[in-house]
C-alpha cells in the first residue's frame, strides 16, 4: 500500500488493480524527444515493452493498438493535452492506468488529473520517483 | 607497563586501519548503490550524461516557452 503523504508524487488510486504477468507493457505520450528516451532508459529495466506517442491525438489510437498496462502521460502537449487524451482514453478504456507525468506541479492539476480519471501524479523533475514507483509494482506483482 | 604499550599500539593501529578499509568499502557500496537507481550498472556513463542534459535542457526550454506564452496571453488580456 502507498502512503501519498511519504512521497513527491501522488497516487490517487490505493487498489490499483495489479497485472499476474510479468511482462509489462508502457505508453509514453510525451511531445518530448529527450523526455520520451530518458523515461525508456530508466524504466528500461522495469519494462518489456514500450511505444511512444508524441502527441495526444494520438494516444488513444496507440492504445488501442498497443494495449499497455501503464500509460505515462505529458501534460501539454501540441494538438491535445495530457489531460484532454486521459479523458478520451478512460471513456473508452475504464480500466486504463494513466500516470500524469509533468512539469507542473500543484494542487490543481493533481486534482484535475485524478477528475480526468488519471491513477497517479509525478512531477518530471524527479525520474527516480517514477522508477521508484514501478519497482514497488513489480515487488507487488512478485508477491 | 612498557610491555602493554608495546603490543597495545601496533593492535589499535591495525584497528583503526582495517575499520577505515570498512568505511572506503561501504561508501563504494554506497555510491555503487545510488548509481545503479539511476542506470544500469553496463550502461555508457557518458551517454547516459549526456542524455540526462539534453533531458532537463528540453525540460527547461518548454518551460521558458510556455511562461513566455503565459505572459504573452496575460498581455492580450488588457
Amino acid at each position: 500500500m502507498f502512503k501519498p503523504s511519504e512521497l513527491a508524487y501522488t497516487c490517487f488510486q490505493m487498489n490499483l488493480a495489479l497485472t499476474e504477468k510479468s511482462a509489462v507493457k508502457i505508453l509514453i505520450v510525451d511531445d518530448g524527444e529527450h523526455a520520451r528516451r530518458m523515461i525508456k532508459r530508466y524504466l528500461n529495466s522495469l519494462a518489456d515493452e514500450f511505444c511512444e506517442c508524441a502527441d495526444g491525438a494520438d494516444a488513444l489510437a496507440a492504445y488501442r493498438a498497443f494495449m499497455p498496462d501503464w500509460v505515462l502521460m505529458d501534460w501539454e502537449m501540441k494538438q491535445m493535452d495530457g489531460l484532454t487524451a486521459t479523458r478520451g482514453i478512460i471513456d473508452a478504456f475504464p480500466k486504463a492506468r494513466v500516470l500524469m507525468f509533468t512539469q507542473y506541479d500543484d494542487q490543481e492539476l493533481r486534482r484535475a488529473a485524478n477528475e480526468a480519471g488519471a491513477c497517479g501524479f509525478f512531477p518530471k523533475d524527479d525520474l527516480l520517483d517514477l522508477s521508484e514507483f514501478f519497482k514497488k509494482q513489480q515487488l507487488l506483482i512478485r508477491r | 607497563m612498557g610491555t602493554i604499550f608495546v603490543y597495545a599500539l601496533p593492535l589499535s593501529v591495525c584497528a583503526s586501519l582495517s575499520m577505515a578499509q570498512c568505511r572506503v568499502k561501504s561508501s563504494a557500496k554506497l555510491k555503487r548503490e545510488r548509481v545503479d537507481r539511476i542506470m544500469d550498472a553496463g550502461a555508457n556513463t557518458e551517454e547516459f550524461r549526456q542524455e540526462y542534459l539534453n533531458y532537463l535542457t528540453e525540460l527547461e526550454d518548454s518551460r521558458f516557452f510556455k511562461t513566455k506564452f503565459y505572459l504573452r496571453n496575460r498581455i492580450n488580456c488588457y
